[in-house]
């Protein structure tokens, strides 16, 4: 992989809850987002609540960039979910790997759960 | 002072005090806005009391209490960090929050209700009355700093 | 009332129910809003995305099973242990396969904490004696609310009188600075998938040499307090899968520092379970008894036999890579729960069940092995999911 690649760390999003409805607005606001370093954001021309691409070999997905305080920079962070998961490998080896992507601003909306795993 | 340059400056005293002394009691969240009816009664004054509005909409939406101490309440989750960190809880509740648990009297003054923190019994705060110290023990616990004393 | 949104299992809530405006004292947010989720996001039985009653999705999927040579049941784990043990004497019935979140996530540490291979430890006691808590690739704050000030750090325990600031030290290891290594007193950042190398680290700190990476005297620093501690506890959670064909180092590490070890995660109670009966924790066939790696939904969602799987409350599908969770459109899935949720929609039968905790009773097991007892505090006519296994078995 190019050395423009992130590391995307999934966590758990306290905000989110298991009772949640995924297709209620508030759902993919907390959920389709990407953390990113502040040196990171600019070397990518991105800034705090655009939209980007972050694609790799599995797959791709539109999320919202937010600024993290304190990030490192090549290492993102993403809520596990359904945005998260497009992001996995179906490969057990490579399951247990972290993950790799890259991110592109993009004017685009945001995925959708419907187009996802439609 | 902005508060103030926003009042109608008439001090007509409708709301017990001059123009500047209200401005103080607002902050102070000893009186509300709709003390001074003339920002509510007389259309000239629609926009000031738009902005007003604004301007202190972070005083009365947080829960400020007497000693200062601010909840923000879209920050607190709940976890109890504070509640079973508070040494007035600790004192008040040897069975209830001292050993981890949710507060089991009504003396304590940190109190988690429906997912969020609430506070009570204010005055016995450590940074209330006489002997006050800059305690900090509900403040530190907090990992997304939902409390708050911006006085100091 | 008992909470039942985490394996805290926090036993001191109070519960105030008016014309049902509920009001819930001392449980956290994500325990109040499954209490207060009672009436919102509820699912609906389904067939194809269609309506139909409870009795028909209930048939529909006795149909199903009566017709199927290779099924699989899978979740449980935040389930009573009532719905757990229904869901193995269905499983035995048809001879399927049963798994649950521990083969995606943690599994392998959970049977270390199973099997005798490191000493353990009651929260309780956590509580009272606790001098040392480390926070290794789990976010308590984040996943187990009130983990740290009912047990592990807040708390004034028998031994433990002087409080959090004097009595109780903490460390956070983590990839990301996360809500809980905002608190503990000290954070140690690592290097995504680095555990090993601070396993290494840690080794030379405690046998008196200098450590080969990270911040030297901050490792030091820690080594120290970990020697000094009297009663130090792990806490561990899926930040770990990165070394999980480590775990014997990991192991070995916490077994030469004299720490006890307690994973910070909630497929716990249904794997001891298992373990106790099967001996394995998950991924089971219960058709000979026997444990494979095959067996996991992982492999078994990509497999091509599988004809049909029922999932029993646990959004397992927004954790698998999307194309694998996108499986389940194609096969004959049930999904037994509460609420919608991903995996609901994905399924192609619903069959909506009460909230355990709240709308039913039941017996519950905490992260430490500690057994609970739920009791229902609303009404409802929900069936609870232990109910609709039952049903569902006597009725093939
Ligand atoms: S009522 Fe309003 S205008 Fe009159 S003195 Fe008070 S603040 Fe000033
Ligand atoms: S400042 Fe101290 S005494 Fe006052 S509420 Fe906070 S912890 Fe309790
Ligand atoms: S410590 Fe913070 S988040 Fe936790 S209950 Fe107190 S105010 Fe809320
Ligand atoms: S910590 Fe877990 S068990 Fe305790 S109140 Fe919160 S969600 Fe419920």
């Amino acid at each position: 992989m190019s050395d423009n690649d992130l590391i995307i760390i999934g966590y758990e999003n306290r905000n989110v809850f298991k009772d949640d409805d995924p297709f209620d607005s508030s759902y993919t606001e907390k959920m389709a987002i990407i953390e990113l370093a502040e040196d990171d954001m600019k070397s990518n021309d991105i800034t705090d609540d655009e939209n980007v691409l972050v694609y790799n070999d599995y797959g791709e997905v539109i999320v919202k960039a937010k600024k993290i305080e304190e990030g490192d920079v090549g290492i993102a962070g993403m809520p596990k979910g359904p945005w998260f998961s497009a992001l996995l490998s179906d490969k057990t080896e490579d399951f247990y790997r972290h993950i790799h992507a890259r991110i592109k601003k993009t004017g685009d909306h945001i995925t959708t759960i419907e187009s996802l795993f439609g | 002072m902005e508060i103030y340059k926003l009042l109608p400056q008439t001090n007509c005293k409708k709301c017990g005090e001059t123009c500047m002394g209200f401005a103080f009691k607002l902050l102070s969240k000893d009186l509300t806005l709709d003390k001074c009816t003339p920002l509510f009664e007389e259309e000239e004054y629609a926009e000031e009391k738009k902005e007003l509005e604004e301007l202190l909409k972070p005083i009365t939406e947080a829960e400020m209490t007497e000693t200062g101490l601010v909840i923000h309440e879209e920050l607190c989750f709940g976890c109890g960090n504070c509640v079973v960190a508070c040494p007035v809880n600790v004192a008040e509740d040897p069975t209830g929050c001292a050993i981890g648990k949710g507060a089991s009297s009504d003396k304590v003054i940190l109190k988690v209700e429906n997912g969020k923190v609430k506070a009570a019994n204010i005055k016995t705060c450590r940074r209330f009355g006489k002997y006050r110290i800059l305690c900090n023990a509900c403040i530190t616990p907090c990992p997304t700093k939902a409390i708050e004393f911006p006085g100091g | 009332m008992i909470c039942l949104g985490c394996s805290c299992l926090c036993d001191d809530l109070d519960f105030k129910n008016e014309d049902g405006k509920i009001t819930v004292s001392n449980a956290c947010l994500k325990g109040f809003k499954r209490i207060d989720s009672f009436n919102k996001n509820r699912l609906i039985p389904s067939i194809n995305n269609e309506k139909k009653s409870i009795d028909d999705v209930i048939n529909k999927t006795i149909e199903i099973l009566n017709n199927s040579k290779k099924s699989a049941i899978f979740g449980l784990e935040s389930s009573v242990i009532e719905a757990q043990n229904e869901s193995i004497k269905l499983g035995e019935k048809i001879g399927s396969i049963i798994d649950n979140f521990s083969s995606v996530h943690g599994g392998y540490l959970i049977e270390k904490f199973l099997d005798g291979s490191v000493k353990t430890c009651a929260l309780d006691d956590v509580r009272d004696n606790c001098d040392l808590s480390i926070y290794w690739g789990c976010d308590p704050m984040s996943t187990h609310p009130r983990l740290m000030s009912k047990f592990s750090y807040y708390p004034r325990g028998k031994n433990r009188q002087r409080g959090w600031e004097e009595d109780r030290n903490t460390i956070s290891i983590d990839a990301r600075k996360s809500l809980t290594a905002n608190i503990t007193k000290k954070f140690i950042k690592l290097r995504p998938g680095s555990d090993f190398e601070l396993f290494e680290a840690f080794k030379d700190v405690l046998s008196g040499k200098l450590p080969k990476i990270g911040d030297k005297r901050l490792l030091m620093d820690v080594g120290t307090s970990i020697k000094k501690a009297k009663y130090g506890v792990v806490f561990a959670g899926d930040g770990l899968d990165y070394s999980r064909e480590r775990v014997n180092d990991f192991i070995d590490l916490i077994n030469d520092i004299g720490f006890k070890l307690q994973p910070v995660m909630d497929s716990i109670g249904f794997s001891k379970l298992l373990f106790d009966r099967f001996g394995f924790i998950n991924s089971i066939n219960l058709e000979d008894k026997s444990h494979s790696e095959d067996n996991s939904i992982f492999n078994v969602l990509k497999s091509d036999d599988i004809e049909n799987i029922l999932i029993v409350e646990s959004d397992i599908a927004s954790y698998l890579p999307y194309k694998i969770a996108k499986r389940l459109k194609d096969i004959n899935s049930i999904y037994i729960g509460p609420h919608n949720n991903l995996t609901a929609y994905l399924s192609k039968i619903t069959i909506p069940s009460s909230i355990a905790g709240v709308e039913s009773g039941g017996n519950v097991c905490r992260m430490d092995l500690k057994e609970e007892k739920a009791e229902k505090v609303i009404d409802s006519d929900f069936l609870p999911s232990y109910d609709i296994l039952n049903k569902i078995r006597e009725g093939l």
